[in-house]
């Protein structure tokens, strides 16, 4: 197969002859193969690892995320309300509450490690350090407050128990916070490159016009040359239609598995992650109030706003019309109402009955009610990520073979046309 | 106080601290710095203010009282540069005002008073938190109760109804006062509890009374009274007629609140001053330890108006904390100094404010 140089001079006069045109054809079918191969391959590339990302990177670090800003806020939890039940005749064993809070330090540390080493951006690589920086001085009072008590030295044991608390409430959970957001971000971000339409539609285009270029050369060379059926265009232009259509399907199934991903599984269950979020963080300004002991309303008023941005994620479409969601949102009412006459307890300087609902463990309590209600989230959650993980596995792999089969159709394309066209250049030499 | 506070950072601080002070009193302090607050501390801080004001004459302070509570909204507000408490400050008010710093000043304490005619000053009235706890609840109603008899021995206990006096204003007082009480006895701990106010509980024999001065007043025309007031007020009690207790430490003695108990509490608790300032020393341990002492702290914003106002702030408090704890200040009103690991916590402290 050869194709002949022309002279720059002649290239006009050429072009109008049939076998210049036939090099001409042969050059920008090359053109159009090669650049469809490259585009849709890259095309398939970007998607397929944007879906990968959002199914098996993105979403578990945010899973992660959430389970950092779990973990530190049931620690403070833990560990505060353990030694607030501790004075003067008084002295339940802290030992589980001690072996708990240990747990969610280590669990927390696991996590940070994950998420350290997935190359996060500048906001949460701060966020991070910032946690572990503050995690040694925090354990650090824990330890003092521990020793102060054992010792009987209560109001020491109480003031560490709250310089702890405070560090919890004003580095650490904040940090975690903006970790958590800062991954939903990202999960966000690559969910929505994942359904992007803009790389298909031009992939569309490309294959349209070099559909529409194959057609026009064949029914030239029809004209010309009165054979119907070239080869060589034949094969083209079944390789082009085979790997369209797959292609096309493949955008389409994909797009489709990762929509009802996200929006039957990632949305609910980010919905579920942030309303845990808010619950821990009513749940730890009901305690931190309790030992207070000043009556100032910043508690109660940052109560009030957790339980705004729970409300609104309850109240949401999206939000699950399980059982189980139905139930979290129900029980959301009456856990408001309960921390609420806590608050109202703490105004009237009543510790002992602010304390004893505080504390109380049975489901008109508020601990009662927290771990009620946090096993509801956790449920909600959990079902959410499983749909999820099914819809986004199937749409991460319907690419699967793709790019290679864009290439080698690409191959096949321009290899077919050049061959088929080549046998007709053939003729007039 | 939202400031990671990691080993390295905090002997950055410390460094950092001592280049701070010695750069700001290479040259001299100026300015006014406006104060007010805690009661317990006023005598000491109207005696400061004139003397700071003849070392460096550019600098002014002004004072004022109304309670630690007043102190703390006050340096919120703004409307003082150093707000004074008896009570570090509560996490509630750290959490919505992260920017504060409490920064201990000096080491002060708090006698229990009684009106007891017929019991000689000298003859000190053993009490223990948890008969205080009794007589304020109103289970214990008169002084010659054998009860009370039986730490007393020898003393003749006048048959005299018990009369408590307590505060009703947010009060560093009642803070330090009712944490006593809450680690001696498990009812009050588990009923009234603790904190700058209280639900004080249901006794006919209470009644109420809200400032340093009208606290000894009160109690002294008010035979059978019993009442907690800091010590630089205690002298002044004693004029009136007043009687101090000594109470029942952790170890089981029974001592006053002289500088000495105060600075053997104080140490106990020194190499554990976290690096915010805030720990209670009361009931601590050690057998001379007096059960009712607490660091006075200055509430005071990190971020001032001005870096001018910022430095003079500095000054006056690395000045309290220096020549402001000498035994010629804080002997008069019955308080100790800083303990030396205290008096750096402080020091790094102020170094913040800019």
């Amino acid at each position: 197969m050869t194709v002949t140089a022309l002279p720059a001079r002649g290239w006009t006069r050429t072009v109008r002859t049939t076998p210049g045109r036939l090099s001409v054809f042969i050059g920008v079918l090359l053109v159009l193969s090669l650049a469809w191969g490259g585009f849709g391959a890259w095309a398939v590339a970007a998607h397929s690892g944007a879906a990968h990302a959002v199914a098996y990177t993105n979403e578990p670090l945010s899973l992660r995320a959430q389970q950092l800003y779990a973990d530190l806020a049931d620690a403070d939890v833990t560990i505060t309300t353990a030694y607030l039940q501790v004075g003067p005749g008084s002295a339940p064993s802290t030992r589980g509450p001690r072996q708990q809070f240990d747990a969610d330090l280590a669990d927390a540390s696991g996590q940070l490690a994950v998420l350290s080493a997935s190359s996060p951006g500048p906001q949460v690589t701060s966020a991070v350090a910032t946690i572990v920086g503050e995690l040694p001085v925090y354990g650090h009072d824990v330890a003092i407050a521990e020793t102060e008590y054992n010792q009987g030295v209560y109001p020491a044991g109480g003031s560490f128990i709250e310089v702890a608390s405070i560090d919890a409430h004003l580095t650490l959970l904040p940090a975690a916070r903006i970790v958590y957001q800062a991954e939903n971000a990202t999960v966000k971000s690559a969910e929505g490159q994942a359904t992007s339409a803009p790389t298909v539609i031009i992939a569309v285009v490309l294959a349209a016009v070099t559909a529409a270029v194959l057609a026009g050369v064949a029914i030239w060379l029809a004209r010309r040359t009165r054979r119907y059926l070239n080869v060589g265009l034949v094969v083209a232009g079944t390789a082009l239609l085979v790997s369209g259509v797959w292609l096309g399907d493949a955008f389409a199934v994909a797009s489709s598995d990762l929509s009802t991903a996200i929006s039957q599984g990632a949305v609910p269950a980010e919905a579920a992650a942030q309303a845990s979020i808010d619950v821990e963080a009513i749940r730890g300004d009901s305690i931190l109030n309790l030992i207070a002991r000043s009556g100032t309303p910043s508690l109660s008023l940052d109560s009030t706003a957790q339980q705004a941005s729970f409300t609104a994620l309850t109240s949401a479409a999206s939000w699950p019309s399980s059982p189980t969601g139905t139930r979290a949102r129900a029980s959301e009412d009456s856990w408001y109402r309960s921390n609420g006459q806590a608050y109202q307890y703490g105004v009237k300087l009543d510790y002992a009955a602010e304390q004893k609902l505080v504390l109380d463990t049975g489901h008109g309590g508020l601990a009662g009610g927290y771990s009620d209600l946090q096993q509801e989230l956790t449920t909600v959650r959990e079902t959410a990520q499983h749909t999820f993980q099914a819809s986004a596995d199937a749409g991460a792999g319907a690419f699967a073979g793709l790019e290679v089969a864009v290439i080698v159709a690409a191959l096949v394309m321009a290899a077919a046309s050049a061959w088929g066209l080549s046998q007709r250049l053939g003729e007039y030499r | 106080m939202a400031v990671a506070l990691t080993t390295a950072s905090v002997a950055a601080h410390a460094a950092g601290a001592a280049r701070q002070a010695r750069a700001d009193m290479a040259a001299q302090p100026s300015g006014t710095v406006k104060e007010d607050g805690s009661g317990l501390l006023l005598p000491l801080v109207q005696a400061w203010a004139p003397a700071y004001h003849r070392q460096y004459q550019a600098a002014t302070v002004i004072t004022g009282g109304g309670g630690s509570g007043v102190g703390i909204d006050d340096a919120i507000s703004g409307k003082v540069q150093v707000g004074t408490s008896d009570a570090y400050l509560s996490s509630g008010d750290e959490f919505i005002h992260p920017d504060l710093l409490n920064i201990p000043l000096v080491t002060s304490a708090q006698s229990v008073i009684y009106d007891l005619p017929g019991v000689p000053e000298s003859r000190h009235v053993h009490l223990s938190g948890a008969l205080l706890a009794q007589m304020y609840r109103g289970t214990i109603t008169m002084w010659n109760d054998p009860r009370i008899a039986a730490l007393n021995p020898g003393v003749s206990l006048p048959v005299l109804k018990i009369r408590p006096v307590h505060r009703t204003i947010v009060a560093g007082d009642t803070f330090i006062f009712t944490q006593y009480l809450s680690t001696q006895d498990a009812t009050w701990n588990e009923t009234t509890g603790y904190g700058t106010r209280v639900a004080w509980p249901p006794n006919p024999a209470d009644q109420a009374a809200d400032g340093s001065n009208v606290i000894d007043q009160t109690c002294a025309r008010t035979p059978g009274c019993v009442s907690y007031n800091g010590v630089s007020y205690l002298a002044a009690g004693q004029a009136l007629g007043l009687g101090e207790a000594a109470l029942l430490n952790a170890e089981g003695n029974y001592t006053l609140p002289t500088r000495a108990s105060i600075e053997a509490t104080a140490s106990e608790f020194a190499q554990i001053t976290p690096a915010d300032g805030t720990i209670a020393l009361i009931a601590g341990p050690g057998a001379d330890s007096y059960p009712i002492v607490n660091f006075e702290y200055a509430i005071v914003k990190s971020d001032q108006p001005t870096p001018a106002m910022a430095r003079q702030v500095r000054d006056f408090l690395n000045w309290v904390i220096t020549s402001g704890n000498a035994q010629s200040f804080t002997g008069p009103v019955g308080f100790a100094a800083l303990p030396p690991g205290v008096q750096q916590v402080a020091a790094e402290l102020i170094a913040r404010i800019s």
